[in-house]
């Protein structure tokens, strides 16, 4: 009960307000543009939160995420483009409400279903953080390798179809985590005499040069435009009786699909919005109406991908394997302020759960009030010229990222990482496995050569939770896999659950 | 939610699947380097259950195989429709503005060491707008003036980093 008044009462400060309302309105407009994606906006950010104390930091990285998983509705509703992968689903039935005349109801509707998932997500942390903690305490080297082992499988679900490719990324991340320290005896490697390679490679640096300027690169050298036109008649605005009574069976099934979902690693809010949509509609008295305008299929959609968001920070922060790219930036970022994320962070600090829960909830409530708000204004806003938002944007990460270390070197780092990522874009190399890399390489290896130290191979082979921990990551692999086809042998090419793919950002991931 | 690609034939497909096994060279020549690279680690006194160059040399085998895979897919899969179909396809302007917003951010990093930021930050943003494709009063000077005053504001007054 301390933890909890304790972790609560830290966000009682004028500091963080300031900072949730910034980070809401941050994500809201990084939401509703498509092509400027969560995790690039959450690396920027994390370049500029550095300086400040871990708790606002946090707060501002957090309610971006949360705001952008509200703001990315309003273009999939009213462009049919989803702000971001994670409203893939919202297209399928929030465009056709949008033609219909009711892009008011279907941006209500949209809102209040994100929210709830989102509170959903919320108190699953709340209640499974510190257990799972407690339990991953137990870990020793040779468990904790087996843990990070597990968490770069996930770069084979980053990867989808190019595995290949993201397998080669993904060994250069973790090739790039090796230049720096030695881990164990401390002596210089890979750093050729540059001192500012010695703490190893400036990740936020990196991250804001593959995330953010290869986006930006990438959009100039191929000219897209939007296809659609924005919806300019909203209509009514409340959802009547009938259709708030509709919302609730899809809604508890998106609550519930998006937490699983998002607990696993590598599942982001796009699969879990696409997963919930097919099993409302499985469990619907009117599925001839998903994907032609069906406020159930749209509500669904929104709270899975919603709840997603509490289950990804849980596995992030109690097990220290990042869920996707955007939680691979933020615990980036918190290993910078000295936060490590991992099995001993709530049970140390389990105040830190609940602060963190606390942040969650009132950015969800914020930002619920801010998607209430008529959006009118913001359909010009998407017609915003891409002069000036690529201008901003490349600013913004040049002083961002020289302000982590008042580093000119870590601008050029950014800089070659942008032209880089804009090239792996071309070839088709996806980026998410490279930066898992940097991040987990460093603990892999540490964790590796500490347990060979220790009692070599055979103390992660007789440590059952390793072994655990390594089957299940080839279960991850293979068993999806295996469904898959089976599935694809069963089903006919046109008997097809979803709608034709919608538009979606290139190489975003969240 | 994939989309299915269909086959591409006669020379676009030949050079589709050069394409595809270039950057596969590349990563083994650069999986070659990192091999040498942990060759070259110079092993501690104290006796250790693993050589330090272990790790390094498995990530290195690890590109180079994949590499090789790579390679060897590239002309024995049926190649599929050029990524440019996500990326969308490129335009010679493009790559000028993207040279050009290099070219002025290394040109920035230069100006910056003997101009203020406020100076040398708003030409680097007119430049960039310039590069964009803004003209006029309102482009290159209003909008620069406000975007570096909003900058300096941020990053120099209020989070106190050195400009």
């Amino acid at each position: 009960m301390n933890a909890m008044v304790e972790g609560f009462g830290a966000l009682l400060s004028l500091e963080m307000l300031v900072c949730v309302l910034a980070g809401a309105a941050i994500g809201m407009l990084v939401g509703a543009f498509p092509g400027v994606t969560a995790t690039m906006a959450v690396a920027l950010a994390s370049a500029f939160t550095l300086t400040m104390d871990p708790l606002p930091g946090l707060a501002v990285l957090l309610t971006i995420l949360i705001g952008a998983q509200f703001g990315d509705r309003v273009p999939a509703i009213l462009i049919n483009t989803p702000g971001t992968p994670a409203s893939i689903a919202t297209t399928f039935d929030g465009y056709s409400l949008a033609k219909q005349g009711k892009a008011g109801i279907a941006l209500t509707a949209s809102a209040f279903a994100s929210a709830i998932g989102g509170f959903v997500g919320i108190a699953v942390l709340m209640v499974a953080a510190i257990p799972l903690s407690t339990v991953a305490m137990q870990f020793g080297s040779p468990e904790m390798f087996a843990l990070v082992i597990f968490g770069l499988t996930m770069m084979i679900e980053v990867s989808g179809k190019q595995l290949v490719k993201g397998l080669i990324a993904g060994l250069f991340g973790l090739a790039l985590g090796t230049i720096g320290r030695d881990p164990m005896d401390g002596s210089d490697r890979f750093t050729f005499g540059i001192p500012q390679l010695v703490e190893g490679v400036p990740f936020i640096a990196v991250i804001i040069g593959l995330f953010g300027i290869a986006e930006v690169f990438s959009q100039m050298l191929s000219k897209r435009h939007a296809s659609q036109k924005p919806i300019t008649n909203f209509g009514r605005w409340w959802p009547d009786k009938r259709e708030a009574r509709q919302m609730v069976k899809p809604v508890a099934v998106g609550s519930g699909v998006g937490t699983v979902v998002g607990v696993l690693p590598a599942v982001g809010g796009d699969i879990g919005g696409i997963v919930a949509w097919n099993q409302a509609k499985r469990l619907s008295k009117e599925p001839e109406k998903f994907g032609k305008g069906s406020i159930e299929g749209l509500t669904a959609a929104d709270s899975s991908s919603n709840a997603g968001v509490g289950g990804s920070v849980l596995t992030t922060l109690a097990l220290g394997v990042p869920g996707d790219s955007v939680m691979a930036v933020m615990l980036g970022s918190m290993i910078i302020w000295g936060i490590q994320p991992g099995p001993g962070l709530f049970s140390n600090q389990p105040d830190l759960v609940y602060s963190i829960a606390g942040i969650m909830f009132f950015a969800t409530v914020l930002t619920l009030g801010l998607s209430l708000l008529r959006m009118r204004g913001v359909a010009k806003l998407l017609e915003l010229p891409n002069r000036f938002l690529w201008t901003v944007i490349l600013t913004f990460c040049v002083v961002g990222t020289y302000a982590v270390n008042s580093s000119v070197f870590d601008v050029g780092v950014m800089l070659g990482f942008g032209v880089l990522g804009l090239l792996l874009r071309r070839y088709g190399f996806p980026a998410g496995p490279i930066v898992l890399g940097l991040i987990l390489g460093p603990l892999a290896e540490r964790n590796f050569r500490r347990s060979m130290e220790l009692g070599g191979l055979e103390s992660i082979y007789t440590s059952p939770i390793a072994m655990g921990l390594l089957l299940l990551g080839v279960a991850a692999v293979v068993l999806p896999r295996v469904r898959a086809r089976m599935k694809a042998r069963r089903q006919r090419p046109e008997d097809s659950d979803t709608p034709t793919d919608p538009p979606v950002p290139a190489g975003a991931s969240r | 939610m994939a989309t299915v690609h269909p086959p591409i034939q006669g020379d676009s497909g030949a050079a589709s699947r050069w394409r595809e096994a270039a950057p596969g060279a590349i990563c083994l020549v650069l999986g070659a380097v990192l091999l040498w690279l942990a060759r070259s680690i110079e092993l501690p006194t104290r006796v250790m259950a693993v050589s330090p160059r272990i790790w390094p040399e498995a990530l290195a085998f690890g590109i180079m195989g994949l590499s090789v895979l790579q390679i060897v897919l590239a002309f024995v899969r049926t190649p599929e429709a050029d990524d440019d179909e996500d990326e969308g396809p490129v335009v010679r302007s493009g790559i000028v503005r993207v040279v050009g917003f290099v070219v002025a951010t290394v040109a920035f990093g230069f100006l910056w060491y003997f101009v203020h930021f406020l100076v040398s930050g708003l030409v680097f943003v007119a430049a960039l707008t310039w590069i964009a494709g803004g003209r006029g009063l309102k482009d290159l000077v209003l909008f620069p003036a406000g975007v570096t005053v909003v900058i300096y504001v941020l990053f120099g007054l209020l989070l106190r980093v050195p400009l």
